[in-house]
């Protein structure tokens, strides 16, 4: 408790005037084609896209596909700027899911790509009815990742190694 | 001082030119990568402006929104800790798991636990702690300290890599696959995960209004290891608190392009509650930050975000290597911090830089990196920690630039004495020519030609 107690004393007496608060309202919501913005950025982050035609299409298209230790899930929410998509507790089987499957499917609908992060964050506080976030979410952008070795991309270093999103596109 | 000195230890990562080169131009494509990323963000100038005053505002009433993370953290059944220095925090840590019987660390990169050595002290104690970020991962194996924050096995090449995965993994020797090492290392990791009975993990952002801790990684490793332990312990300092939701899209639109060059992390986790049964600890940690933030010339310091890409941009970062620096954060940033903690034994940094300014340009919280370097030397040197001979010289030059006439005097022998000087045996008499050619010296003086000129015109 003393520790405490002496940290928040001596940043007391560091005081100095307030600088005054400025939100950012730097969303950038025109952007024209936010679809076209999520698949160029899917690309690069590693995720391959599959069109599909609606939800039983989408079990149909992971039903056959080949791969062992695969999971799939439902995303409500992408990104366009960063090709992430977010996942929360209550989507989820467990907390490690989607890191700990080899291969990560995930349906999303085209309507729920938003441009940017701050239009993302806005959506996510409508939803948890502002600040009262679930437990744990995530925004994942591509599989697992590391270029550790001299700077070369391998992807599957911890998480998942390969990601599909299955993307309703009407 | 127990260690070598920068400039003693960049001169030996110099003496291999070839890898000098290599290392050079693998953090400037690092670079370039980042100023691609950065040039698709139309408003990137006004994220940064953005970033750096929302910081500016937290740091101004930290203690606020300090304990307003503490009261939601509680509420969301996070047990709360409070570290005024390294040694309490590893107490702190150390104390939680022997509570538990924990005796299989895994921990995912955090800056903090090396700044505190967390990782020595757990194992005097007896418990076994992996780091599971591949780079740490390699480095840790080797038994060397992290080069880079964000890259922290930069400076090895895949053959090293590969011969201590041959040793230590029993991988294929002369195997030098990333694909392949990657793997290997990915195998034994998983195990460790799943064997774990306590996760370290550093936090990029805790928000106050809500009591949620951010972390960024690309691997998965911090979740691999926060969501498969019974206990969480997350280790920050206490500038990384921010104070709502709304903030987090500013920083997080600028961490990743500012590191690699990436749009995002591939992974972004908010982590608010800990799941029922297993336990979620904060600690929060000062070690000489309130010091910090009493100083106003380097207050702003605490802006960082620890993203490195002031590492690599920087000239000096990029030829000397992250080992020179003997600390736990190197480059222009760490070359702030690091004295401010012991000036003593770091005093040689803020002087492992060359005032050009480039780190200032690419900070996304916009410290103003270079300026700090200089308030830096001025109180090293008031404190006086800079060597005779930098302090003669620098006299000898103000004495001489105060008298004009003179000065002007002395150049008509400038020329002469600058092409004596560039002959090899007395290359060796300054410090500045002993890797480096002076440029050929004029025949007479501009000031002269000028002159000359501006006559021969009327």
């Amino acid at each position: 408790m003393s520790s405490r107690n002496n940290i928040l004393k001596a940043i007391a007496a560091a005081r100095y005037p307030a600088v005054s608060r400025q939100a950012y309202s730097g969303s950038i919501s025109e952007e024209t084609n936010a679809l076209a913005a999520f698949v160029d950025a899917c690309q690069r982050n590693g995720s391959e896209i599959v069109s599909v035609e609606d939800r039983n299409h989408a079990m149909a298209y992971f039903q056959v596909q080949p791969d062992t230790e695969a999971l799939l899930l439902e995303s409500r929410l992408g990104v366009a700027e960063n090709g992430a998509i977010w996942l929360d507790e209550a989507s989820l089987p467990g907390r490690d899911a989607p890191f700990a499957c080899l291969h990560l499917f995930a349906v999303l609908s085209a309507r729920d790509i938003v441009a940017s992060m701050h239009d993302a964050y806005a959506r996510l506080q409508m939803w948890y009815n502002g600040p009262d976030f679930p437990g744990f979410g995530v925004f994942i952008a591509g599989p697992s990742k590391t270029a550790d070795i001299e700077q070369t991309l391998v992807m599957g270093a911890q998480g998942a190694k390969k990601q599909t999103i299955l993307l309703i596109s009407t | 001082m127990n260690h070598k000195s920068h400039a003693s230890s960049a001169a030996e990562f110099l003496e291999d030119s070839a890898r000098v080169s290599w290392h050079d131009d693998t953090l400037w494509w690092i670079r370039a990568k980042r100023d691609k990323a950065v040039d698709t963000v139309p408003d990137w100038e006004a994220l940064r402006e953005a970033a750096s005053e929302i910081k500016r505002h937290t740091l101004s009433r930290l203690d606020t929104y300090l304990m307003q993370l503490e009261t939601q953290a509680i509420q969301n059944g996070i047990h709360v800790h409070w570290a005024a220095n390294a040694e309490e925090h590893n107490r702190i840590v150390y104390n939680i798991l022997s509570q538990h019987h924990a005796a299989n660390v895994v921990k995912s990169k955090s800056m903090l636990t090396e700044e505190c050595h967390l990782n020595p002290y757990l194992e005097e104690r007896g418990i076994q702690v992996t780091d599971t970020d591949l780079g740490e991962y390699i480095v840790q194996l080797r038994h060397e300290p992290p080069s880079h924050i964000v890259l922290p096995a930069i400076h090895l090449k895949k053959k090293q890599v590969s011969d201590t995965f041959h040793t230590h993994l029993n991988t294929d020797p002369g195997n030098l696959s990333p694909d392949y090492l990657t793997a290997a290392a990915r195998d034994v990791l998983r195990k460790k995960f799943y064997e774990a009975d306590a996760a370290i993990t550093g936090i990029n952002f805790a928000v106050a209004e809500n009591g949620m801790l951010v972390i960024c990684t690309n691997e998965g490793n911090a979740d691999m290891g926060m969501h498969l332990a019974r206990i969480h312990i997350a280790c920050m300092g206490i500038e990384k608190v921010i104070p709502t939701v709304e903030d987090l899209p500013v920083f997080l639109r600028l961490l990743a392009r500012s590191a690699t060059g990436q749009a995002s992390t591939a992974y972004t986790s908010h982590i608010r509650k800990p799941v029922p049964g297993k336990e979620l600890h904060l600690v929060l940690v000062d070690n000489g930050r309130t010091a910090m933030l009493a100083q106003p010339h380097f207050r702003d310091a605490l802006k960082c975000i620890r993203c490195g890409a002031c590492f690599n941009t920087c000239p000096v970062y990029r030829r000397s290597g992250g080992h020179s620096y003997h600390t736990s954060v190197a480059g222009p940033i760490g070359s702030v911090l690091s004295p401010g903690q012991n000036m003593a034994a770091h005093g040689d940094l803020p002087f492992a830089s060359t005032l050009c300014g480039s780190c200032s340009q690419v900070c996304p919280v916009k410290i103003d990196l270079h300026g700090q370097l200089w308030h830096r030397r001025q109180e090293i040197n008031q404190a006086g920690y800079v060597n005779g001979m930098k302090k003669l010289t620098a006299q000898g030059f103000a004495w001489l630039l105060t008298r004009p006439r003179l000065f002007r005097l002395l150049l008509n022998f400038g020329g002469k004495a600058g092409r004596l000087l560039s002959k090899r045996p007395f290359r060796r008499l300054s410090a500045w020519t002993r890797h480096r050619d002076l440029p050929s010296m004029p025949q007479a003086r501009f000031d002269s030609w000028y002159n000359k000129q501006y006559e021969q015109q009327k």
